[in-house]
């Protein structure tokens, strides 16, 4: 009697343990997206809010000069679509399409004189994010910062 | 028929006369109605008046006898289980192998169910050739991204020019980085 006393805590102990790893995504609803708008130059200076981008970035592409144009954060529950005016004539579209285990997806696109030119299916970890970058943009090139938190 | 085995000692003791009288009065009141107890006083007092018979031992004058027992005594050893012994008693107790064998699966379980047990795949760009990619280019997973949970892009597609794939080498933080074609550059 007291050892199945004791197999039915340890039964117990491991389900609550393996239920655990799964909580964050199964509490969260919606995914807060922020959206950091930048322009990369190679002779302009680093916005001090994007000390940490250049660090990240030297390694791999030659810009020297960061200067953030737009911040702006939206809240998405799933399905929900928002949009960003990233210039006149382009636009940046946002589709949050639900969790994935721990994962959000997230699709991207951006659109042109209302003519998608590009597209992008992103898995974001909590608090995680990516970057587009390349299209010209006055002058530099147009980079974007894409964050995720749960939410 | 079977005896008291615990009162073995107190029934031989009893014979002698070595019992106090209190533990002298529980043994007699025990064999009065213990039938085995009372078969084994008989076989001890018949294999003692045996002894009486045909042996005689009388310590020669001058010995401590008190003494002597004590010598004999504390050259009596119990033999003590190896260390092997206990350890595999204390092991092959279902309240020790149980858990352990619990929390071991748990352990197994859970080394599945995580991405590093995934086949690593090498860090992959992808190149889509314009004009158009209908269909949208699916990427792989890099090591980083399957060793440590991190954000990681899916598919992609572009109508504006060459798509690479990078990867951060301080955060693994994946990068899109679209090359345009030389008429999407002269817009700019």
């Amino acid at each position: 009697m007291k050892n199945l006393t004791l197999y039915k805590v340890y039964l117990l102990g491991i389900t609550l343990l393996l239920t655990s790893l799964t909580m964050p995504a199964l509490a969260a609803e919606n995914l807060q997206v922020g959206i950091d708008v930048i322009k990369a130059d190679r002779v302009g200076t680093v916005d001090p809010q994007l000390n940490d981008l250049l660090d990240e970035l030297s390694p791999i592409l030659n810009f020297a000069g960061f200067t953030l144009v737009k911040k702006s954060m939206t809240t998405l529950s799933a399905t929900q679509t928002d949009e960003v005016r990233l210039s006149e004539e382009r636009t940046l579209k946002l589709e949050f399409q639900g969790f994935d285990e721990n994962q959000a997806r997230l699709q991207v696109m951006i659109l042109e004189k209302g003519k998608e030119t590009f597209r992008t299916v992103v898995l974001l970890v909590d608090n995680g994010s990516v970057l587009i970058g390349g299209p010209p943009h006055e002058g530099g090139v147009l980079l974007l910062r894409i964050s995720g938190e749960f939410k | 028929m079977k005896h008291c085995e615990k009162l073995e000692q107190k029934i031989s003791a009893y014979l002698d006369g070595e019992l106090s009288d209190a533990e002298y009065d529980e043994i007699e009141a025990h064999l009065d109605s213990c039938a085995g107890c009372q078969e084994y006083y008989r076989e001890l007092e018949s294999a003692q008046n045996i002894l009486r018979q045909n042996v005689s031992f009388e310590l020669p004058p001058g010995v401590d006898k008190d003494r002597m027992w004590r010598n004999i005594e504390s050259q009596i050893t119990i033999p003590q289980p190896s260390f092997w012994e206990r350890l595999k008693k204390k092991v092959v107790m279902p309240a020790v192998w149980v858990p352990a064998a619990v929390a071991s699966a748990a352990v197994a379980m859970l080394f599945f169910i995580s991405p590093v047990s995934k086949e690593m795949s090498p860090i992959q760009t992808a190149s889509v050739e314009p004009p158009v990619q209908e269909d949208p280019v699916s990427v792989e997973p890099t090591p980083m991204e399957q060793a440590v949970q991190l954000s990681r892009i899916e598919s992609v597609s572009s109508q504006s020019g060459q798509v690479m794939v990078l990867q951060t080498a301080s955060t693994g933080q994946p990068i899109i980085w679209i090359i345009p074609t030389k008429e999407e550059g002269a817009k700019s």
